[in-house]
Protein backbone atom coordinates (compact mmCIF):
# COMPACT_ATOMS: atom_id res chain seq x y z
CA UNK A 1 0.00 0.00 0.00
CA UNK A 2 1.35 3.24 -1.41
CA UNK A 3 1.10 5.95 2.28
CA UNK A 4 -0.28 9.62 1.01
CA UNK A 5 3.02 12.27 1.68
CA UNK A 6 3.71 15.70 2.95
CA UNK A 7 0.81 18.11 0.23
CA UNK A 8 -1.45 15.23 -0.92
CA UNK A 9 -4.37 15.93 -1.58
CA UNK A 10 -7.03 13.43 0.25
CA UNK A 11 -10.36 13.27 -0.30
CA UNK A 12 -12.87 12.33 2.94
CA UNK A 13 -16.28 11.79 3.16
CA UNK A 14 -17.57 12.69 6.39
CA UNK A 15 -21.08 12.53 8.12
CA UNK A 16 -21.70 15.61 10.08
CA UNK A 17 -23.15 14.89 13.51
CA UNK A 18 -26.36 16.37 11.87
CA UNK A 19 -26.30 13.82 9.44
CA UNK A 20 -25.91 15.76 6.94
CA UNK A 21 -22.88 13.85 4.69
CA UNK A 22 -20.06 15.78 2.28
CA UNK A 23 -16.83 15.87 1.07
CA UNK A 24 -13.71 17.09 2.58
CA UNK A 25 -10.54 17.72 1.07
CA UNK A 26 -7.43 18.15 2.88
CA UNK A 27 -3.96 18.88 1.68
CA UNK A 28 -1.62 16.95 4.25
CA UNK A 29 0.87 18.67 6.10
CA UNK A 30 3.96 17.54 7.64
CA UNK A 31 3.16 16.25 10.78
CA UNK A 32 6.43 17.73 13.03
CA UNK A 33 5.41 21.09 12.04
CA UNK A 34 1.69 20.42 13.02
CA UNK A 35 0.33 22.83 16.21
CA UNK A 36 0.09 21.12 18.98
CA UNK A 37 -3.82 19.02 19.42
CA UNK A 38 -5.74 20.21 22.64
CA UNK A 39 -6.76 18.01 25.93
CA UNK A 40 -9.15 15.67 24.54
CA UNK A 41 -12.69 16.08 25.88
CA UNK A 42 -13.93 13.65 28.07
CA UNK A 43 -15.93 11.15 26.43
CA UNK A 44 -19.20 10.92 28.13
CA UNK B 1 14.56 -22.60 3.54
CA UNK B 2 11.55 -22.99 5.78
CA UNK B 3 11.19 -22.52 9.37
CA UNK B 4 9.79 -26.66 9.73
CA UNK B 5 12.25 -27.20 7.34
CA UNK B 6 15.38 -26.39 9.19
CA UNK B 7 14.00 -28.06 12.46
CA UNK B 8 13.63 -31.29 10.68
CA UNK B 9 17.38 -30.96 9.55
CA UNK B 10 18.37 -30.62 12.95
CA UNK B 11 15.84 -33.41 14.42
CA UNK B 12 16.87 -36.22 12.34
CA UNK B 13 20.60 -36.59 13.30
CA UNK B 14 19.59 -36.66 16.75
CA UNK B 15 16.90 -39.07 17.31
CA UNK B 16 18.95 -41.84 19.31
CA UNK B 17 20.13 -38.88 21.25
CA UNK B 18 16.42 -38.39 22.38
CA UNK B 19 16.35 -42.35 22.88
CA UNK B 20 18.86 -41.78 25.41
CA UNK B 21 17.12 -38.80 26.67
CA UNK B 22 13.95 -40.37 27.46
CA UNK B 23 15.88 -43.51 28.76
CA UNK B 24 17.05 -40.82 31.28
CA UNK B 25 13.99 -39.75 32.25
CA UNK B 26 12.66 -42.25 33.37
CA UNK B 27 15.14 -43.28 35.57
CA UNK B 28 13.49 -43.41 39.18
CA UNK B 29 15.92 -42.09 41.37
CA UNK B 30 14.15 -38.40 40.30
CA UNK B 31 17.75 -36.93 39.59
CA UNK B 32 17.55 -34.12 36.65
CA UNK B 33 18.32 -35.89 33.49
CA UNK B 34 21.36 -34.43 32.26
CA UNK B 35 21.27 -32.27 29.01
CA UNK B 36 22.81 -34.54 26.21
CA UNK B 37 24.85 -32.72 23.66
CA UNK B 38 24.88 -33.96 20.04
CA UNK B 39 27.14 -33.19 17.62
CA UNK B 40 26.11 -33.19 14.50
CA UNK B 41 28.38 -33.34 11.52
CA UNK B 42 28.89 -30.04 9.28
CA UNK B 43 25.66 -28.61 11.62
CA UNK B 44 25.27 -27.00 15.10
CA UNK B 45 25.21 -28.54 18.12
CA UNK B 46 22.43 -29.09 20.15
CA UNK B 47 20.99 -29.72 23.08
CA UNK B 48 17.89 -31.43 24.18
CA UNK B 49 16.42 -30.24 27.30
CA UNK B 50 13.68 -32.04 29.36
CA UNK B 51 10.45 -31.75 27.34
CA UNK B 52 12.21 -31.98 23.64
CA UNK B 53 12.88 -28.39 23.23
CA UNK B 54 16.14 -27.92 21.45
CA UNK B 55 18.16 -25.23 21.98
CA UNK B 56 22.01 -24.57 20.24
CA UNK B 57 24.82 -25.77 22.04
CA UNK B 58 26.80 -22.98 21.64
CA UNK B 59 26.02 -19.60 20.18
CA UNK B 60 30.01 -19.10 19.65
CA UNK B 61 30.22 -19.71 15.86
CA UNK B 62 27.26 -17.13 15.49
CA UNK B 63 29.11 -14.58 18.17
CA UNK B 64 32.76 -15.10 16.32
CA UNK B 65 31.12 -14.59 12.59
CA UNK B 66 28.87 -11.23 13.46
CA UNK B 67 31.10 -8.71 16.56
CA UNK B 68 33.07 -7.64 13.85
CA UNK B 69 30.12 -5.70 12.73
CA UNK B 70 29.18 -4.52 16.28
CA UNK B 71 30.60 -0.99 17.05
CA UNK B 72 30.86 0.68 20.15
CA UNK B 73 29.70 4.54 19.79
CA UNK B 74 31.22 7.17 21.53
CA UNK B 75 30.13 10.45 22.37
CA UNK B 76 30.55 13.69 23.82
CA UNK B 77 27.40 15.76 24.29
CA UNK B 78 26.43 19.11 25.12
CA UNK B 79 23.39 19.37 27.56
CA UNK B 80 22.01 23.05 28.17
CA UNK B 81 20.40 23.71 31.67
CA UNK B 82 19.50 27.09 30.82
CA UNK B 83 21.93 29.62 30.88
CA UNK B 84 24.17 26.39 31.49
CA UNK B 85 26.22 24.12 29.14
CA UNK B 86 27.08 20.96 30.42
CA UNK B 87 29.50 18.51 28.65
CA UNK B 88 29.05 15.00 29.26
CA UNK B 89 29.84 11.76 27.37
CA UNK B 90 27.65 8.87 26.01
CA UNK B 91 28.66 5.38 25.22
CA UNK B 92 26.38 3.24 22.79
CA UNK B 93 26.12 0.71 20.67
CA UNK B 94 25.59 0.74 16.58
CA UNK B 95 26.29 -1.91 13.63
CA UNK B 96 27.21 -2.16 10.05
CA UNK B 97 24.95 -2.05 7.53
CA UNK B 98 26.80 -1.06 4.50
CA UNK B 99 30.48 -1.70 3.42
CA UNK B 100 30.98 1.67 2.87
CA UNK B 101 30.54 2.97 6.00
CA UNK B 102 27.09 3.30 7.17
CA UNK B 103 26.68 2.38 10.79
CA UNK B 104 22.87 2.22 12.44
CA UNK B 105 22.07 2.67 15.58
CA UNK B 106 19.69 4.38 18.14
CA UNK B 107 19.41 8.49 17.47
CA UNK B 108 19.24 8.98 21.73
CA UNK B 109 22.61 7.09 21.54
CA UNK B 110 24.05 10.14 19.23
CA UNK B 111 21.23 12.79 20.48
CA UNK B 112 23.23 16.31 21.12
CA UNK B 113 26.30 14.83 19.89
CA UNK B 114 28.98 16.82 20.08
CA UNK B 115 31.22 14.57 18.56
CA UNK B 116 30.82 10.73 17.78
CA UNK B 117 33.39 8.33 17.16
CA UNK B 118 33.39 4.96 16.64
CA UNK B 119 35.09 1.99 17.37
CA UNK B 120 35.55 -1.21 15.03
CA UNK B 121 37.49 -3.89 15.85
CA UNK B 122 39.66 -3.87 18.48
CA UNK B 123 42.11 -1.04 17.20
CA UNK B 124 40.68 0.61 14.84
CA UNK B 125 38.25 4.04 16.34
CA UNK B 126 36.80 6.54 13.29
CA UNK B 127 34.94 9.45 13.46
CA UNK B 128 31.62 9.80 12.84
CA UNK B 129 28.83 11.52 11.38
CA UNK B 130 24.99 11.63 11.35
CA UNK B 131 23.70 10.97 8.08
CA UNK B 132 20.35 10.85 9.33
CA UNK B 133 18.27 10.29 12.65
CA UNK B 134 13.99 9.98 13.17
CA UNK B 135 13.64 10.84 16.78
CA UNK B 136 10.17 9.61 16.69
CA UNK B 137 11.36 5.58 15.86
CA UNK B 138 14.71 6.27 18.09
CA UNK B 139 16.66 5.70 15.08
CA UNK B 140 20.03 7.31 13.05
CA UNK B 141 22.41 6.29 10.11
CA UNK B 142 25.84 7.37 10.48
CA UNK B 143 28.84 7.20 8.49
CA UNK B 144 32.21 6.67 8.78
CA UNK B 145 35.35 7.16 6.54
CA UNK B 146 35.86 3.12 5.59
CA UNK B 147 35.55 0.83 3.25
CA UNK B 148 35.22 -3.08 3.11
CA UNK B 149 33.31 -3.21 6.34
CA UNK B 150 31.65 -6.49 7.41
CA UNK B 151 27.58 -5.38 7.18
CA UNK B 152 25.14 -7.65 9.07
CA UNK B 153 22.25 -8.81 6.71
CA UNK B 154 18.68 -7.47 7.87
CA UNK B 155 16.12 -10.30 8.49
CA UNK B 156 12.91 -10.29 8.61
CA UNK B 157 11.13 -9.78 11.93
CA UNK B 158 7.67 -10.05 10.76
CA UNK B 159 8.76 -13.96 10.57
CA UNK B 160 9.90 -14.01 14.21
CA UNK B 161 7.69 -16.39 16.55
CA UNK B 162 7.69 -15.77 20.10
CA UNK B 163 10.35 -18.31 22.04
CA UNK B 164 12.70 -17.64 19.23
CA UNK B 165 16.13 -17.65 19.91
CA UNK B 166 17.96 -14.61 19.59
CA UNK B 167 21.04 -13.00 20.87
CA UNK B 168 22.00 -9.44 21.31
CA UNK B 169 25.45 -8.08 20.73
CA UNK B 170 26.64 -4.97 22.45
CA UNK B 171 28.89 -2.45 25.18
CA UNK B 172 26.63 -2.62 28.13
CA UNK B 173 28.44 -0.63 30.70
CA UNK B 174 31.59 -0.07 27.81
CA UNK B 175 31.95 -3.70 27.87
CA UNK B 176 32.67 -4.39 24.60
CA UNK B 177 30.89 -6.91 22.47
CA UNK B 178 29.16 -8.36 24.89
CA UNK B 179 27.02 -11.26 24.37
CA UNK B 180 23.86 -12.58 25.58
CA UNK B 181 20.98 -14.24 24.27
CA UNK B 182 17.56 -15.00 25.26
CA UNK B 183 14.45 -15.55 23.35
CA UNK B 184 11.72 -13.36 21.39
CA UNK B 185 9.45 -12.86 24.55
CA UNK B 186 6.77 -10.89 23.28
CA UNK B 187 5.87 -8.57 19.66
CA UNK B 188 3.95 -5.52 18.75
CA UNK B 189 4.96 -3.38 22.36
CA UNK B 190 4.04 0.33 22.64
CA UNK B 191 3.89 3.33 24.56
CA UNK B 192 1.26 1.44 25.99
CA UNK B 193 3.19 -1.00 27.19
CA UNK B 194 6.68 0.50 28.11
CA UNK B 195 6.12 3.65 30.16
CA UNK B 196 8.43 6.07 30.20
CA UNK B 197 8.45 6.77 26.19
CA UNK B 198 7.41 9.75 24.41
CA UNK B 199 3.84 9.18 23.54
CA UNK B 200 4.30 10.99 19.94
CA UNK B 201 7.07 8.33 19.40
CA UNK B 202 6.07 5.28 16.61
CA UNK B 203 7.19 2.01 18.63
CA UNK B 204 6.33 -1.52 18.06
CA UNK B 205 8.70 -3.15 19.66
CA UNK B 206 10.19 -7.24 20.17
CA UNK B 207 10.62 -8.13 23.66
CA UNK B 208 13.24 -10.25 24.59
CA UNK B 209 14.75 -11.41 27.80
CA UNK B 210 18.11 -11.42 26.41
CA UNK B 211 20.46 -9.18 28.37
CA UNK B 212 20.14 -5.92 27.42
CA UNK B 213 21.28 -2.94 29.56
CA UNK B 214 22.56 0.52 29.16
CA UNK B 215 25.27 1.07 26.47
CA UNK B 216 23.60 -2.21 24.57
CA UNK B 217 21.47 0.77 22.46
CA UNK B 218 21.92 0.82 19.32
CA UNK B 219 23.43 -2.81 19.20
CA UNK B 220 21.73 -5.87 16.95
CA UNK B 221 19.20 -8.04 17.73
CA UNK B 222 20.51 -11.34 15.91
CA UNK B 223 18.62 -14.58 14.67
CA UNK B 224 19.98 -17.73 14.81
CA UNK B 225 21.06 -17.04 11.22
CA UNK B 226 22.80 -14.29 12.15
CA UNK B 227 20.58 -11.53 10.37
CA UNK B 228 19.64 -8.76 12.60
CA UNK B 229 15.62 -9.18 13.60
CA UNK B 230 16.06 -5.81 15.72
CA UNK B 231 17.96 -2.51 17.03
CA UNK B 232 18.13 -3.10 21.12
CA UNK B 233 16.78 0.07 22.41
CA UNK B 234 14.94 0.42 25.64
CA UNK B 235 14.88 -1.70 29.15
CA UNK B 236 12.91 -1.82 31.78
CA UNK B 237 14.67 -0.83 34.91
CA UNK B 238 12.54 -2.11 37.18
CA UNK B 239 11.87 -5.45 35.87
CA UNK B 240 14.94 -8.19 35.18
CA UNK B 241 15.80 -8.71 31.58
CA UNK B 242 12.43 -7.12 30.00
CA UNK B 243 14.47 -5.52 27.29
CA UNK B 244 13.36 -4.32 23.86
CA UNK B 245 14.19 -3.86 20.60
CA UNK B 246 13.13 -1.94 17.34
CA UNK B 247 11.90 -4.82 14.67
CA UNK B 248 14.32 -4.00 11.54
CA UNK B 249 11.11 -4.40 9.35
CA UNK B 250 10.19 -0.82 10.69
CA UNK B 251 14.04 -0.03 10.18
CA UNK B 252 14.25 -1.39 6.97
CA UNK B 253 11.04 0.92 5.94
CA UNK B 254 12.98 4.41 6.87
CA UNK B 255 16.77 4.00 5.77
CA UNK B 256 16.30 4.72 1.97
CA UNK B 257 14.22 8.01 3.00
CA UNK B 258 17.09 8.34 6.10
CA UNK B 259 19.88 8.00 4.08
CA UNK B 260 18.19 10.22 0.89
CA UNK B 261 17.06 12.84 3.06
CA UNK B 262 18.09 12.74 6.75
CA UNK B 263 15.06 12.83 8.09
CA UNK B 264 11.33 10.93 7.86
CA UNK B 265 8.66 13.23 6.62
CA UNK B 266 5.09 12.07 7.89
CA UNK B 267 2.25 13.60 6.41
CA UNK B 268 -0.51 14.27 8.82
CA UNK B 269 -4.32 16.02 8.40
CA UNK B 270 -3.90 17.26 12.15
CA UNK B 271 -6.59 15.28 13.70
CA UNK B 272 -7.24 12.33 16.30
CA UNK B 273 -9.57 9.78 15.08
CA UNK B 274 -11.12 6.92 16.95
CA UNK B 275 -13.29 3.72 16.60
CA UNK B 276 -17.21 4.64 17.12
CA UNK B 277 -18.00 2.94 20.32
CA UNK B 278 -21.91 1.86 21.24
CA UNK B 279 -22.18 5.16 23.59
CA UNK B 280 -21.90 7.38 20.53
CA UNK B 281 -24.42 5.93 18.83
CA UNK B 282 -26.78 7.99 20.55
CA UNK B 283 -24.80 10.56 21.26
CA UNK B 284 -23.93 11.62 17.70
CA UNK B 285 -27.16 10.13 16.39
CA UNK B 286 -25.07 7.22 13.56
CA UNK B 287 -27.04 4.26 13.34
CA UNK B 288 -23.69 1.93 13.23
CA UNK B 289 -20.15 1.79 14.41
CA UNK B 290 -18.75 2.42 10.74
CA UNK B 291 -16.34 5.19 9.97
CA UNK B 292 -13.21 6.64 12.30
CA UNK B 293 -14.62 9.38 14.60
CA UNK B 294 -13.21 12.72 15.45
CA UNK B 295 -11.63 13.36 18.68
CA UNK B 296 -9.89 16.15 18.19
CA UNK B 297 -8.81 18.74 15.62
CA UNK B 298 -5.27 20.35 15.40
CA UNK B 299 -6.29 24.34 15.42
CA UNK B 300 -4.90 25.62 12.51
CA UNK B 301 -4.24 22.26 10.77
CA UNK B 302 -4.75 21.01 7.37
CA UNK B 303 -7.82 19.17 8.73
CA UNK B 304 -9.39 22.13 10.46
CA UNK B 305 -8.59 24.73 7.57
CA UNK B 306 -10.57 22.30 5.06
CA UNK B 307 -13.42 21.98 7.66
CA UNK B 308 -13.31 18.96 10.05
CA UNK B 309 -14.78 19.34 12.84
CA UNK B 310 -15.21 17.07 15.76
CA UNK B 311 -17.48 14.39 16.20
CA UNK B 312 -17.45 14.45 12.52
CA UNK B 313 -17.28 10.69 11.26
CA UNK B 314 -14.48 10.19 8.41
CA UNK B 315 -16.62 7.02 6.17
CA UNK B 316 -14.21 7.29 3.42
CA UNK B 317 -10.54 8.37 2.57
CA UNK B 318 -9.86 8.63 -0.62
CA UNK B 319 -12.74 6.65 -2.17
CA UNK B 320 -12.13 3.39 0.48
CA UNK B 321 -14.74 2.65 2.96
CA UNK B 322 -13.46 2.75 6.50
CA UNK B 323 -14.86 -0.17 8.27
CA UNK B 324 -16.08 -0.14 11.69
CA UNK B 325 -13.77 -1.83 14.86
Amino acid sequence: MSLAGVGTLVKLLVRRATGQIIELSVRLGDASQLPPLPEPEPVP
Amino acid sequence: MSRRTLALMLAAPLLPACEKWRARLSRSDGAEPAPVVVTVPRGPETVILPGGVQAPASFADLAERVAPSVVFVRTNQTHRYGSRRVLGRGLGSGFVIDPDGLILTNHHVVENAARIDVSIGKDRRLRAQIVGADPPTDVAILRIEARGLPALPLGDSNALRVGDWVLAIGNPFGLANTVSAGIISAKDRTTEDVPGLDPQGFYNFLQTDASINPGNSGGPLLDLAGNVVGVNTAINVQAHKIGYAIPVNMVRELLPRLVGKGHIERAAMGAVIASLKPVDVARIGVDNLKGALVRQVSPGGPGEQAGLVVDDVILEFNGRAIPGP
